[in-house]
Formats: C-alpha cells, sequence, structure tokens
C-alpha cells in the first residue's frame, strides 16, 4: 500500500506547497470528511457549536463561515450594545446594513454614561490613579480626559444623529420589528460581573478610564427618540437595562 | 401474534451482509419503522440498508440496542430545550469515541436512518471537540486550509466584535 500523498488530491495553496514526506498523523488521515459532509448535516452541526465557539468557528474557513453565519447572528447578535463613540456607531451602521447579520438584531441597547469635564472630578480621578506620580503627567492626563470629551462632544454634534439613523433605517428595512433602549454602563458591578459594555467601549476607555456624569439616562432616552422619530421608526418598546434589572416600558410612558 | 418485542428482522448493509437484529432495536430508526409499516410482514423480507455499511450499521444498532427502551422522540419536540446543552450522558460519551472517520459516518448513518437522538449525540460530540479551540486548532482537528486572505479574516474578526461581551 502506498504511503504517498497523491499530488492531485491536495487542494490548491500557496502556502503549502512543498510537503516534505512524513507519517500522516491520525487526525489528518481522514484529510477532507468534514467539509465533505452535506451542507444540510454542517448547518445542523454548527446549530450544535456553543455560542461562544461560533467566533473561531466562523475563522477556520470560508464555507464554515458561510455555515455558521446564521447561527452567529441569531445567538449572539440578537441583542447588542453600543455605546454613542464613532467607533461604536461604525460598528453598528456596519452591522445592521450586513445581509446576514442585520437581519438577526432584534434589540439594540445603547450605553448611559457622559464624560463629565467638571475639573473636580477630573482631580478625584487623577487622584484616584496610582499610576500619576507627578504634576506634569497630573496635567497631562486632564488634559487627555478633556480633549477626549472634545471628540466625543463633537461627535455627537456633528455625526452622530446621521449614523444612528442610518442604522435604523438599515433595521427597519429588514423589516424585523426591533427595540431600542438603554444599558447602564455607569455602575461598576451588574449581575455579579464587571460592567455591561457597549462594543466599543474598551477602545474608548481601556487606556484612559471614564469619568462619569450621573443622571445621563433622561439624555440618553431623549436621544433615542429623537433618532426614532427622525428616522421614521415608531419603537414600541424601549428596553432599559439599568443597575442589572431589565425593564420593559413602552417608548411614551418615558 | 408474536409481540414485536420479540420479532426479528434482518437488515442488508451497502455491502451486502444480512445482519439480523430485533425490531424493537431497529425501530428507533424512523426509515426502518416506515419501511416496517409499509412494507407490512415484518420479519419476512430484508431489508435493505442503501448508504450505510456493515462496520457502521453495526455500530448504530449497537446504540439502538441500548436505547431501546428510550422513550420515543415526541413529535414536535421543542427544537430549544434540545440545543441548550452539549451535554452527553456517559455511555454515550464511550460510544462516541471513535475515529474522526467513524464519527462522520455515523452523524451520516442516524441522518439517513432518520434517528434523531442519535444525530444529536453526534453533532454534540463535534461541537464539543471544538469548544475552546483557537481558529487554528480547530482547523488542526478537521483538517480545514485556512482559505481566507488576511482582509477578509480581519473583517471577520471585526465581525465577532460585535457580540462581544467586553
Amino acid at each position: 500500500m502506498s504511503t504517498s500523498i497523491s499530488q492531485s488530491n491536495l487542494p490548491p495553496t500557496t502556502a503549502l506547497t512543498i510537503m516534505p514526506p512524513r507519517k500522516v498523523p491520525p487526525h489528518r488521515r481522514y484529510a477532507k470528511k468534514f467539509l465533505t459532509l452535506p451542507n444540510e448535516l454542517l448547518i445542523k452541526l454548527s446549530d450544535c457549536v456553543a455560542s461562544e465557539d461560533l467566533p473561531n468557528f466562523r475563522l477556520t474557513c470560508k464555507k464554515l463561515e458561510n455555515i455558521s453565519g446564521k447561527h452567529s447572528g441569531d445567538k449572539r447578535l440578537a441583542h447588542c450594545r453600543f455605546i454613542f463613540t464613532q467607533y461604536s456607531m461604525e460598528g453598528l451602521v456596519e452591522m445592521t446594513a450586513h445581509p446576514v447579520f442585520g437581519p438577526c438584531v432584534k434589540s439594540v441597547l445603547f450605553g448611559t454614561h457622559r464624560l463629565s469635564n467638571a475639573l473636580d472630578d477630573l482631580l478625584d480621578a487623577i487622584k484616584s490613579n496610582p499610576g500619576i506620580s507627578d504634576d506634569g503627567k497630573a496635567m497631562d492626563t486632564i488634559h487627555q480626559y478633556r480633549e477626549r470629551r472634545d471628540r466625543q462632544d463633537l461627535f455627537r454634534r456633528c455625526d452622530l444623529s446621521r449614523m444612528v439613523i442610518q442604522a435604523l433605517t438599515h433595521l427597519r428595512s429588514w423589516g424585523n420589528s426591533v427595540a431600542l433602549g438603554i444599558l447602564d454602563d455607569v455602575y461598576q458591578i451588574c449581575r455579579g460581573k464587571s460592567l455591561l459594555r457597549g462594543y466599543g467601549f474598551a477602545e474608548e476607555y481601556d487606556i484612559l478610564p471614564f469619568v462619569e456624569l450621573a443622571e445621563a439616562r433622561m439624555l440618553t432616552v431623549n436621544l433615542i427618540r429623537g433618532f426614532s422619530r427622525d428616522a421614521n421608526i415608531h419603537a414600541s418598546i424601549l428596553v432599559l437595562d439599568l443597575s442589572g434589572q431589565e425593564v420593559h416600558k413602552g417608548i411614551s410612558s418615558l | 401474534m408474536a409481540s414485536t418485542d420479540e420479532q426479528k428482522i434482518i437488515l442488508v448493509s451497502s455491502d451486502g451482509v444480512n445482519i439480523q437484529t430485533d425490531r424493537i432495536i431497529a425501530e428507533r430508526s424512523m426509515l426502518i419503522k416506515n419501511m416496517i409499516e409499509d412494507l407490512g410482514t415484518p420479519g419476512e423480507e430484508p431489508i435493505p440498508i442503501m448508504n450505510v455499511s456493515e462496520a457502521v450499521l453495526r455500530k448504530v444498532l449497537e446504540w439502538c440496542d441500548h436505547h431501546k427502551k428510550d422513550p420515543p422522540p415526541e413529535k414536535d419536540e421543542d427544537a430549544d430545550t434540545r440545543k441548550k446543552t452539549t451535554d452527553i450522558e456517559e455511555w454515550d460519551q464511550k460510544f462516541m469515541q471513535v475515529d474522526q472517520e467513524m464519527l462522520f459516518e455515523i452523524i451520516l448513518a442516524a441522518n439517513y436512518m432518520d434517528i434523531k437522538a442519535l444525530l444529536d449525540v453526534g453533532c454534540k460530540t463535534v461541537a464539543n471537540m471544538i469548544k475552546g479551540k483557537s481558529p487554528e486548532e480547530i482547523r488542526k482537528t478537521f483538517n480545514i486550509q485556512n482559505d481566507f486572505t488576511p482582509e477578509e479574516e480581519e473583517q471577520i474578526r471585526r465581525e465577532n466584535e460585535w457580540a462581544e461581551d467586553r
């Protein structure tokens, strides 16, 4: 029996053109078995893959990415969270426009946090940060805080409403009813785990923690209400996820 | 009239081997159950199982034998209760400790022979082989070639982050 693998059986590849002869390890022996299962079975298999494993499962190859797209969307994106930063909103617009993922979205929650610009708050934040040892560094940090807040303000004034309306319009085009809402990302501990966060939180706050401004909930609710009106969307349900308690209310009752 | 439990029937594998088994065992397969009902003469005529080889058929019947007393599957089995768990009972776990080729053969046979519970166990076994693995580890496990360009891979990573709980 021949032990060599015929070249013609190998899928075309640029990275592995020459392979030294070697013993085939057991997991390679049934080379193409998995991917040659009929699609209906691959779909069933991907439905059994745990939600937390789906991201890596999608990353293996094009075929499995296609097969598992719908399950990934249904299991992971039905209820998603975003924040009002450029990075996060770019994700929201792209996701809602996505032909597979867009229709999977059932609710979108927006973070309520606002950055404080009050000097007292900033000084407090600096005092509680052991990494800041001297005045020069403290001044730099305050400068960074203010820069970030200005950037967020500018984004909110110029692009936020256009982007949210664009996303809501995408969602409407899929014909599903979508609940909108807010989540409280100010409290540090929620449901026994740290902070509920929206997409893009790490990008914005990992280096420089946020300094919260209390009472930002109504601001956010009013913003969403305005966006819904402008996008001509009648969100019948507004989901409030505050301090770990989910509350559903009609949008008009707020 | 002989009780259904004691009736013997003969199955013929795709490679032409006759296998005798109890009707109650074979009827875990909806395909066989329907065939017996259609034929109306259980035991008299061998039943061909076209797509399943002897080795796989014997393995499948071993599972059916162990599970012959299980309550019959409900008609409209609630999909959610079945999907939520990747727990597999101990006997089934041992049963599924086979090489990958056999595992996929069992899945294909369970699908063809319409044995829902066995198909579920097979799929869950594969799902467990994926659990906690990196994309590269999954590729190695199933001998999958990465056919993404770096740009496509980056795009998928970004899409994955939309749902990340961070």
